[in-house]
């Protein structure tokens, strides 16, 4: 059973993820939002913010926030793309 | 009397930045925060591992990009230890795989030394609000 959980774990952690270069790679960037605002929010807070329902919040709302500027540059940075291939 | 206080003040900030940066969130757990430390230590831990298992384990570490590992390092012991079973990589891979990987370790090394940077400004006006308290109690 350990040799059996070792092995996976191994092949997990040694072999890098074949992510292809398309378009729904782009959800990884997903996780690395939410990472960065739970942390980010488990700096910021005050001590009577750090229970449950608050910090589900304010760590929403600074994920909605990211994810949000990512689309609004992603839209600009397409406008300015197709405004150079005319 | 004051010489000691101050004495054992900057030792306390030495430790917990050491601390802070050995083990993620172990700065808040030395000051006494430990929701906080754990919400931290859990955020950049997963954070590096997810890295790990996107990237390999060569995907951590001073070989592959020198720039990223100045970050990727200060997310302490769990880069340490990544630079050093960094010779096990089995293969490069290909596509996304890698630079995800160090982009995901990278940030976690990043937001530990948010946290580390957050761990000593709580030091020091934890130690103002001392001397303040002190003071008021002499008067």
């Amino acid at each position: 059973m350990i040799n059996l959980a070792t092995t996976i774990l191994a092949g997990i952690l040694l072999e890098p993820m074949n992510i292809p270069t398309n378009a729904a790679s782009l959800l990884w960037a997903l996780p690395i939002c939410i990472g960065i605002a739970v942390v980010y929010k488990a700096v910021k807070l005050e001590d009577n913010q750090l229970s449950l329902k608050p910090f589900i919040v304010e760590t929403a709302l600074l994920v909605a926030t990211i994810i949000g500027f990512l689309i609004l540059v992603a839209v600009v940075l397409l406008i300015i793309a197709s405004l150079a291939w005319r | 009397m004051a010489a000691y206080k101050s004495r054992g003040k900057s030792d306390n900030i030495v430790i917990a930045g050491i601390l802070s940066w050995l083990i993620p969130g172990g700065g808040y757990f030395y000051l006494g925060h430990t929701r906080r430390g754990g919400i931290a230590c859990v955020g950049i831990c997963v954070l590096f591992f997810l890295g790990v298992a996107l990237g390999g384990i060569g995907s951590v570490g001073p070989n592959y990009h020198k720039l990223w590992f100045l970050a990727q390092i200060l997310s302490g012991l769990p880069a340490i230890i990544g630079t050093l079973l960094e010779h096990y990589k089995m293969s490069v891979g290909t596509g996304r795989g890698i630079d995800l990987g160090q982009l995901y370790t990278g940030v976690a090394g990043l937001l530990n030394l948010l946290c580390l940077l957050d761990v000593l400004h709580r030091c020091q006006n934890d130690g103002a609000a001392e001397a303040v308290v002190s003071k008021k109690g002499r008067n």
